[in-house]
């Protein structure tokens, strides 16, 4: 692997995507993130570090019920398709 | 082939996918003969064949208004992810750079994001910057959300690419410029134009991110939540006859595409 000074070519065929995806993907999520420690002032967002809201959610049996249903499902999701998708293919290949 | 002694199973197994494919079919299926019925209400038996729900719909301006805007967004979404994608994909194709993964990371997990936190995380963001309740917003979403099938399509075609192509071409004189604009754009047109289209149909479809961040300007899948909540109406089954024939048919093409284009590598 060579190290020289990227040419402008090769920038403006690889930082447009970079620039959006940090711009519009990663920050937004960093920032859900970010505004999960803030805390309603006045019926307003206003930063903070307060874990309130983390308290909340993690001592809520319904969250925990929701969280376990979601994951029996993907679970189950998970095994069926790749069942169905082993069987379809030994029909595919099957004789080969 | 061990010939007869299988016949059972191979008819198990085709009966198998049959039954596969009905069972991913038949929801559509029904919505669409349901579509046609006169009936108000879809139950069996059906009424007589009608295009009254086409008619409504075809005379509704909030439809026509929601159809407009999925096109708009899905035309543009198409272009820029399509673009961002082409450049990612030769980035991977040709560079190796420190960061790479990081960098491939980044173009190719959106899909892997549950599309609830994307668009809470998508609304929180935007309406920051006073970007949401746009149809600017949603391109934006859509933008993040279908680059990745964009760059995953192109990058199929270019790793059919003979590498000797490009260095001929710089043998023969041509700058880097010149390579990509003769050598690697019509190699990998097909595959440029099967992205255009998939990354068209994944915009159409996308519901959840853009009701997030639609606010007044829907698209078409938010207006048929609309209408949903609204009454049940046997238009909300024209509605999605005509969508999913429009997406099927721009996946339809794409495949095309991509199926011819594999079968003249060199």
């Amino acid at each position: 692997m060579t190290r020289s000074r990227p040419s402008l070519f090769s920038l403006v065929l690889s930082l447009p995507l970079l620039i959006w995806q940090l711009a519009f993907f990663a920050f937004p999520l960093l920032f859900l993130i970010a505004i999960s420690f803030w805390s309603v002032r006045n019926f307003q967002m206003t930063p903070d570090l307060n874990f309130g809201n983390w308290e909340r959610i993690l001592t809520r049996g319904t969250f925990w019920d929701a969280y376990a249903r979601s994951a029996m499902l993907a679970t189950a999701s998970a095994v069926l398709t790749v069942a169905f998708a082993a069987i379809s293919f030994a029909y595919k290949e099957r004789g080969k | 082939m061990t010939g007869n002694r299988n016949r059972l199973i191979n008819a198990g197994l085709k009966l198998y996918i049959l039954v596969c494919v009905l069972f991913i079919f038949a929801p559509i299926l029904g919505s669409f003969v349901f579509s046609l019925n006169s009936d108000r209400f879809p139950s069996l038996p059906l009424g007589e064949v009608s295009t009254e729900w086409y008619r409504l719909i075809w005379e509704d301006p909030f439809v026509w208004a929601g159809f407009f805007n999925t096109v708009i967004v899905g035309l543009i979404v198409a272009v820029i992810a399509t673009v961002l994608g082409f450049g990612g994909a030769y980035t991977d194709f040709r560079y190796n750079f420190l960061g790479k993964k990081v960098y491939l990371a980044l173009s190719l997990l959106p899909p892997t994001i549950p599309v609830v936190i994307l668009g809470l995380a998508m609304l929180a963001f935007l309406s920051r910057v006073n970007l949401s309740d746009s149809t600017v917003s949603v391109i934006i979403a859509h933008g993040v959300m279908c680059s990745p099938f964009a760059m995953a399509i192109i990058r199929l075609r270019l790793s059919q690419m003979d590498r000797d192509l490009e260095a001929a071409s710089w043998n023969l004189g041509g700058n880097e410029w010149a390579t990509l604009r003769h050598v690697i754009i019509p190699f990998t047109k097909p595959a440029i134009l099967a992205a255009l289209f998939i990354t068209m149909a994944v915009s159409f479809d996308e519901f959840a991110v853009a009701w997030f961040v639609s606010g007044l300007n829907e698209t078409l899948p938010v207006k048929i939540l609309g209408f949903l909540q609204g009454q049940v109406s046997p238009r909300i089954n024209a509605i999605g006859s005509l969508a999913f024939l429009s997406s099927i048919t721009l996946i339809i093409l794409a495949q095309m595409l991509l199926r011819n284009a594999s079968k003249d590598r060199p």
